[in-house]
């Protein structure tokens, strides 16, 4: 461990009661190899300046609450360790593409609403009584899905996503991917359901598969996949529909 | 989509209310924003090959209605495609479309969920596929033309 060392963090500063445009202040701080950048926002805000605002909970890699602009890639701060930029400065912004309520702390809200729309939970026809049983899967069922299981809902994606900068009626990366999940998941019966919503040029279509968004998924979820096979299973659906009735599932 | 256009509204809402909260700019991106990385520039390069393809498939239907008006005015035309501006533009087209079907095969494995023998088929091995199918069409196509119309020559 490097003692006496510092690095200056340079951090968006936003008050909504004072500020007309975000400014940027810089912070020098003692360094630490073993510190990860929301480790060093927390001694800001400890040490140095309490204003200072900014979202977190776990810090491992799982709430997804501390997704953050750094040096320019949306990024987990709790993954993000400052021995990756020392001896240069570290610059922390809010996640792009969202507005910006103070300092670091964007609105999620149109990210929650679009997640909701995707309905992220199994849907059934009809729910099986508890004394017949548990629903069972195979691993291979479980396979089918397990991947984007794994998102953490962290919005890194759509920082990343140059359509939803353009287009802020896209879907988006995280909630295709979860309607996906569900709908790969053997136990649920909403795909059509949620079908209308994410074959639709607001949904899968409006993707031209720029692919950021899977390289900063800190989770491997992999969103663009999730749109290319959707987009692929749909255009073969479609193809069943209208040119071959007989083969529809 | 009424929600999301009812919610996107709403987010446009929020863009114009700074007292409240603050929106960098209307939806949009800096013009350079496809500078910010090399993924984004390689994203832009694949985009701008359907500038060079279109071009050159507008050049191909002009090359074919000139077969109508006969053999002088074909060769003319085949003629001025050997001069340098034009040759030029023929080796840009080739190397977009190169680019343009590298990503999109390196992109393939991505897109088909494919099961062999009750196992799911890897991502990389769909692309290696895509990529080995390729070759041989590339193979075939080569060997056609470098052998196709020798009887006739002869």
């Amino acid at each position: 461990m490097a003692s006496g060392e510092s690095i200056t963090l340079t951090a968006t500063r936003y008050s909504p009661e004072a500020d007309v445009e975000p400014w940027l202040q810089s912070y020098v701080i003692p360094y630490r190899e073993d510190m990860v950048v929301l480790d060093a926002l927390n001694y800001i805000k400890s040490y140095v300046d309490g204003t200072l605002s900014f979202r977190w909970s776990c810090r491992m890699g799982i709430c997804g609450s501390c997704g953050m602009t750094v040096n320019g890639t949306p990024t987990l701060t709790c993954a993000s360790f400052l021995r990756d930029f020392f001896p240069g400065e570290i610059v922390v912004e809010p996640l792009a593409n969202f507005p910006l309520v103070r300092d670091l702390v964007i609105d999620m809200s149109d990210f929650m609403h679009k997640l909701g729309m995707v309905k992220p939970w199994i849907i059934r026809d009809r729910d099986k009584p508890v004394t017949e049983g548990e629903y069972r899967q195979t691993p291979a069922q479980l396979e089918e899905y397990q991947q984007y299981s794994q998102c953490i809902n962290c919005m890194l994606c759509y920082a990343a996503c140059p359509v939803y900068a353009m287009e802020p009626e896209f879907l988006g990366p995280a909630a295709i991917a979860l309607g996906r999940r569900y709908n790969l998941d053997s136990r649920d019966e909403g795909a059509l359901d949620r079908l209308k919503v994410l074959a639709t040029s607001d949904g899968i279509w409006d993707c031209t598969f720029v692919g950021e968004c899977s390289v900063v998924c800190p989770k491997n979820v992999d969103p663009a996949k999730a749109i290319q096979q959707t987009k692929v299973d749909t255009t073969i659906d479609w193809y069943k529909q209208h040119l071959l009735p007989w083969m529809r599932r | 989509m009424s929600q999301i256009q009812a919610n996107s509204a709403w987010v446009r809402n929020i863009a114009v209310s700074p007292n409240r909260y603050h929106r960098a700019d209307e939806p949009g991106l800096v013009p350079t924003w496809w500078r910010a990385n090399r993924r984004f520039a390689l994203y832009m390069l694949r985009e701008l090959a359907s500038v060079f393809l279109a071009v050159w498939s507008l050049r191909l239907l002009r090359q074919l209605n000139l077969l109508r008006q006969g053999e002088e005015a074909y060769d003319t035309f085949v003629a001025k495609q050997r001069r340098l501006p034009w040759l030029l533009f023929h080796i840009s087209a080739f190397s977009f479309a190169l680019l343009h079907s590298v990503t999109f095969l390196i992109a393939a494995g991505k897109g088909p969920t494919l099961h062999f023998m009750g196992r799911k088929v890897s991502e990389r091995t769909i692309t290696a596929g895509a990529f080995a199918g390729w070759a041989i069409a590339s193979l075939a196509v080569l060997l056609a033309l470098l052998f196709g119309g020798r009887g006739e020559d002869t």
